[in-house]
C-alpha cells in the first residue's frame, strides 16, 4: 500500500520525469535529422573507411584483407611519396599559419582604427577571399608564368635580367605558392574574426592603460594582445587544420609539380584513391592524417590553457 | 498535464510530419502508383513514356510487346562527349521508340574512372559506358564491360569495315569488349603560323623534312632567350602519348610491349627525348608554367606546335579569327622512317551488368553509324570512328583539316602500349613529374633520365590496384 503523503510526495517528481521524458523525445526529434545526416554520411563512411584501412580495394571487387600492411606501406617508406608530401604539407602549415595569421591580424588592426573610408578598405581586403580558389590558381599562374606573365614583366622593367620561372622552379614552386594563398587568406574570414574579436576588447581597458602612461605599443601588447588570445586560439587551431588540407590551389596551379615539389598529402591522397584506385590505401592514409590532425588540435588545446585569457574566467 | 499532452501532440505530429518528408523523398512511389489509372495507349509508331508502357495491360501480346519500353542508362565524362549525347539521344529514340535512352553525365577524368567503378560495385552502372583507352584495360579486367563478340555475331554485325588497329585497342585477352568510337592517332601533328614562319624565311615544308630541320626552324622562328621569349618556335606537347609519338619516330618506346620494362633509356628513346629537351630548352616557353598551348598559339606567338585532331576546332578559325594563316602538317618523320604515332580511342562499351543488352547494342551501332559519326566529327562532338567509312568520308575529309592530313597515319598507326599492370593514369601523371627538371634545365639530362626510368619503373613494378 502506498501511502498519501507518499503519493503526494512523488505525484510531482514523475509529472516532471514526464515532462522531460517528452521534452527529450521533442529535442531528439528536432535534432535527428542532423543525427541522422552526421550517422549516414559522415560517421558511417568513417567507420567504412576505417574498415577499408585494412584492406586492398579498388571499388569493383570485394575488399581483401590485408592487417596492417597499408599503414606499414606507408610508415615504412614503400610508397616513396608518403613522407615527402606529409613533410611538405607540415612545412606548409608551420610557415603559412604564423604568416597568414599575422596578416590577418594586421590587416584586422589597420581596419579597426576608425580611419576615413574603413567601409572600402574592409570590402576591398575582404574581396580576395572571395575569390574562388580554382580562379585564384587560375589568375595567378598567368602572373607567375616567366616569360610573359605580369611579375616578370615588372621584374624586366626594374632591370631583372633573367627573372625565375616560380611555379615552374621546383625550388621556387612551394613559396610562390604561399604567395598565391596568402593573397586570398590574409583578408578573409580570419581578418574578419580577428575584427570582431578586436571590437570587442572593452574601452576601458584602453582608457586605464592610457591613464597609467601606457603607449600604442604597450596598449597592443598588454591589452589587446592578451584579450584577443581567444581569438588567436580559435584562428589558430582553424587555420593549422586548413593549411594541413591544402589541395585546390596546388592541383590547378601546379599539379604537384615540378618534380612533386608541391605534392601535398591530401592530392596525394586524392591520386591514391580516384587515379590509382587504391581505396583500402587510400583510407589508410586518411586515417593517419586523420589521427595527426587530431592529435595536434588536443596539443594545442593542451597549450591554449597556458596562454589563452577567457575574461569570463578570470584568469589565464 | 495540458503542458505534457501538447507536447506530445506535437511530436506526433512531427513524427508524421517527418514521415511525410522521408515518404515525398521516396520518389519512385508516386510514379509507380499514378499509371495505374492511366489508359493504356501507346500506339507503337511514337515513343510512349515509361509509365504508360510500363502499365498498359494491351489487349494483345503482340500490341504488347510494341507497346514495351526498355530503357537504357548511358555513362559519359562531362563536357563536350555527354553534350553530344544530349543532341544525339533524342535522333535515336526517334528512330528506335521502343527504346529509351536516359544520360548520366559524370565528372571528368580521374574522377570518371572512379565514379564508373563505384557505380558497377553498387549495382547502378549505365547499361552503355565510355570508356577511354586511359582506363579500358582496367575495366576489362575487372569485369565491367561485357564482350560483344556474341553479340556481334547473333546480329551479324560486319566488322570488315573498321580498322584493325582501331579493333586491337578495344580488345582484352583477344576478345572484343568494346567499340572504336572516337579516334585518332594522338600528336602527331604539326599546327602552324604561316605568317610567322614566313617572318623567319621558312615555309612548313622545309620545317618537317627532318626532326633536325624541325628543330632548326623552330630556332629560327624563336624570339628571345629562355625565359623572357616573345615568340616561340615550337611548343611541345607534355603527357606519355605525346612523348610516345616522337620516341616511336626514333624507333624507342616509353615501355616494352609486354608493359613491364621502361625503355626510356634505350638510345633511340634517348636520342627522342634529347631532342624533346632542346626544344623545350630553346624554342619553347617554360615547361610547366602553366600557359595554354591552343591560346598561345591564337595570340600569334607561335610559329609551330605539336598538335591532335582536335585543334581543327581548337584553336581554329573561331579563336584565330582571320590574325594569320595557319595550317596543319604532319610532324617529320623521325630516323625511324615514320611518323610517330600512338593510336588512342575513346571506346564504348556495354556494360556486363547490363539487362538490355540488345537495346544497348542498337544505340551502340547507332553511335558508330557513319551518318551519326558525320555530324559528330563535323561539329567537333567527338573524334571519327575507326572504320573506313567514316574516315574517308568526303565531307569530313574537305572540311577538317587535321583530320584530311592525319587519314593516312590511320592505317598504319602504332597501337595503344598499356602497361601490364593497368597503372597508366599513374604513369603519365608520374612521367610529366619526372620529366619537368629535365625540360626545364634543372638537372642534367643523364641524371634526370636515369631518376625519371627509375621512378617509372616503379610504377610498372607495382601490382594492380
Amino acid at each position: 500500500m502506498v501511502s498519501d503523503d507518499a503519493l503526494r510526495r512523488t505525484a510531482p517528481l514523475l509529472a516532471a520525469r514526464r515532462g522531460m521524458r517528452a521534452k527529450d523525445f521533442t529535442g531528439w526529434l528536432w535534432a535527428s535529422p542532423w543525427i541522422l545526416g552526421f550517422v549516414l554520411w559522415t560517421l558511417g563512411p568513417m567507420v567504412w573507411s576505417l574498415y577499408l584501412a585494412f584492406t586492398q580495394y579498388n571499388i569493383i571487387r570485394a575488399p581483401q584483407f590485408v592487417g596492417f600492411d597499408n599503414f606499414l606501406r606507408a610508415i615504412q617508406g614503400i610508397d616513396r611519396l608518403f613522407w615527402p608530401s606529409l613533410t611538405r604539407t607540415f612545412t606548409w602549415a608551420i610557415v603559412m599559419v604564423p604568416l597568414s595569421l599575422t596578416g590577418s591580424l594586421l590587416a584586422a588592426l589597420l581596419l579597426n582604427q576608425g580611419l576615413r573610408g574603413t567601409a572600402v578598405l574592409r570590402t576591398l581586403f575582404f574581396i580576395t577571399s572571395l575569390t574562388p580558389a580554382v580562379a585564384l590558381a587560375v589568375l595567378w599562374r598567368w602572373i607567375y608564368q616567366p616569360d610573359f606573365g605580369g611579375l616578370n614583366y615588372v621584374l624586366r622593367q626594374l632591370g631583372v635580367v633573367s627573372p625565375p620561372a616560380w611555379l615552374a622552379d621546383q625550388n621556387l614552386a612551394m613559396p610562390s605558392l604561399m604567395v598565391m594563398t596568402l593573397w586570398g587568406a590574409i583578408g578573409g574570414g580570419t581578418m574578419l574574426i580577428f575584427l570582431a574579436g578586436l571590437q570587442g576588447v572593452p574601452q576601458e581597458l584602453y582608457e586605464a592603460a592610457e591613464i597609467d602612461g601606457a603607449g600604442r605599443w604597450a596598449r597592443f601588447r598588454n591589452v589587446t594582445l592578451p584579450m584577443l588570445t581567444p581569438t588567436i586560439f580559435f584562428n589558430l587551431v582553424i587555420g593549422v587544420i586548413g593549411a594541413l588540407r591544402t589541395f585546390t590551389t596546388a592541383f590547378v596551379a601546379t599539379g604537384g609539380g615540378p618534380n612533386y615539389s608541391t605534392w601535398f598529402y591530401i592530392l596525394h591522397l586524392y591520386q591514391t584513391a580516384f587515379q590509382n584506385l587504391e581505396l583500402g590505401y587510400a583510407s589508410a592514409l586518411a586515417w593517419v592524417f586523420f589521427v595527426l590532425v587530431v592529435g595536434l588540435t588536443t596539443v594545442n588545446l593542451r597549450m591554449s590553457r597556458r596562454w589563452v585569457y577567457y575574461e569570463s574566467e578570470g584568469s589565464s | 498535464m495540458g503542458a505534457e499532452n501538447l507536447t506530445t501532440r506535437r511530436s506526433l505530429l512531427a513524427v508524421l510530419g517527418a514521415t511525410g518528408v522521408l515518404a515525398a523523398c521516396g520518389g519512385d512511389a508516386a510514379p509507380a502508383a499514378a499509371p495505374a489509372a492511366q489508359p493504356t495507349k501507346a500506339p507503337a509508331a511514337t515513343a510512349p513514356t515509361p509509365a504508360t508502357a510500363a502499365t498498359a495491360p494491351a489487349a494483345t501480346p503482340a500490341a504488347n510487346a510494341s507497346a514495351k519500353q526498355v530503357e537504357i542508362r548511358t555513362n559519359f565524362r562531362q563536357g563536350g562527349d555527354a553534350e553530344w549525347q544530349n543532341r544525339l539521344m533524342p535522333k535515336f529514340m526517334e528512330k528506335n521508340p521502343s527504346i529509351k535512352v536516359v544520360l548520366d553525365v559524370l565528372p571528368g577524368e580521374p574522377e570518371y574512372w572512379a565514379k564508373v567503378a563505384a557505380l558497377y560495385a553498387t549495382g547502378q552502372v549505365g547499361d552503355f559506358i565510355w570508356a577511354s583507352n586511359g582506363n579500358f584495360l582496367g575495366y576489362a579486367e575487372n569485369g565491367i564491360p561485357r564482350e560483344l563478340e556474341t553479340i556481334i555475331a547473333k546480329d551479324k554485325y560486319d566488322l570488315g569495315d573498321y580498322t584493325k588497329v582501331g579493333l586491337d585497342n578495344m580488345r582484352f585477352q583477344g576478345k572484343l569488349f568494346g567499340m572504336p568510337w572516337g579516334s585518332h592517332c594522338q600528336k602527331c601533328l604539326v599546327m602552324y603560323n604561316e605568317d610567322l614562319l614566313k617572318g623567319a624565311g621558312l615555309t612548313i615544308e622545309q620545317a618537317t623534312t627532318s626532326y633536325d630541320a624541325l628543330y632548326e626552324a623552330a630556332k629560327k622562328a624563336t624570339k628571345g632567350d629562355a625565359g623572357s621569349r616573345t615568340q616561340f618556335g615550337f611548343l611541345p606537347e607534355g603527357g606519355q602519348t605525346s612523348m610516345s609519338c616522337i620516341l616511336r619516330a626514333f624507333g624507342g618506346e616509353t615501355y616494352d610491349a609486354a608493359g613491364k620494362k621502361v625503355t626510356i633509356t634505350d638510345a633511340p628513346a634517348v636520342e627522342g627525348l634529347k631532342w624533346m629537351q632542346k626544344m623545350w630548352k630553346d624554342t619553347a616557353p617554360v615547361f610547366g608554367s602553366g600557359f595554354n598551348g591552343d591560346e598561345l598559339f591564337a595570340t600569334g606567338k607561335v610559329a609551330m606546335a605539336q598538335a591532335g585532331y582536335g585543334n581543327h576546332f581548337v584553336p581554329g578559325e573561331k579563336a584565330i579569327a582571320g590574325k594569320f594563316k595557319w595550317g596543319i602538317a604532319l610532324m617529320p618523320k623521325g630516323p625511324k622512317g615514320i611518323v610517330g604515332t600512338q593510336f588512342t580511342v575513346n571506346g564504348i562499351t556495354i556494360s556486363s551488368a547490363t539487362k538490355q543488352p540488345d537495346a544497348t547494342w542498337e544505340y551502340m551501332k547507332f553511335m558508330m553509324d557513319p551518318v551519326t559519326q558525320e555530324e559528330i566529327v563535323l561539329n567537333n562532338g567527338g573524334r571519327p570512328a575507326a572504320r573506313k567509312a567514316v574516315l574517308d568520308n568526303p565531307k569530313i575529309m574537305s572540311t577538317v583539316s587535321t583530320h584530311r592530313v592525319m587519314r593516312p597515319l590511320y592505317d598504319t598507326a602504332l597501337g595503344w602500349p598499356n602497361p601490364a599492370n593497368s597503372r597508366w593514369p599513374e604513369f603519365t601523371t608520374t612521367l610529366d613529374q619526372v620529366f619537368g627538371p629535365i625540360w626545364t634545365g634543372a638537372v642534367e639530362f643523364d641524371a634526370g633520365l636515369k631518376n625519371a626510368a627509375a621512378k617509372l619503373q616503379e610504377v610498372l613494378d607495382k601490382p594492380k590496384s
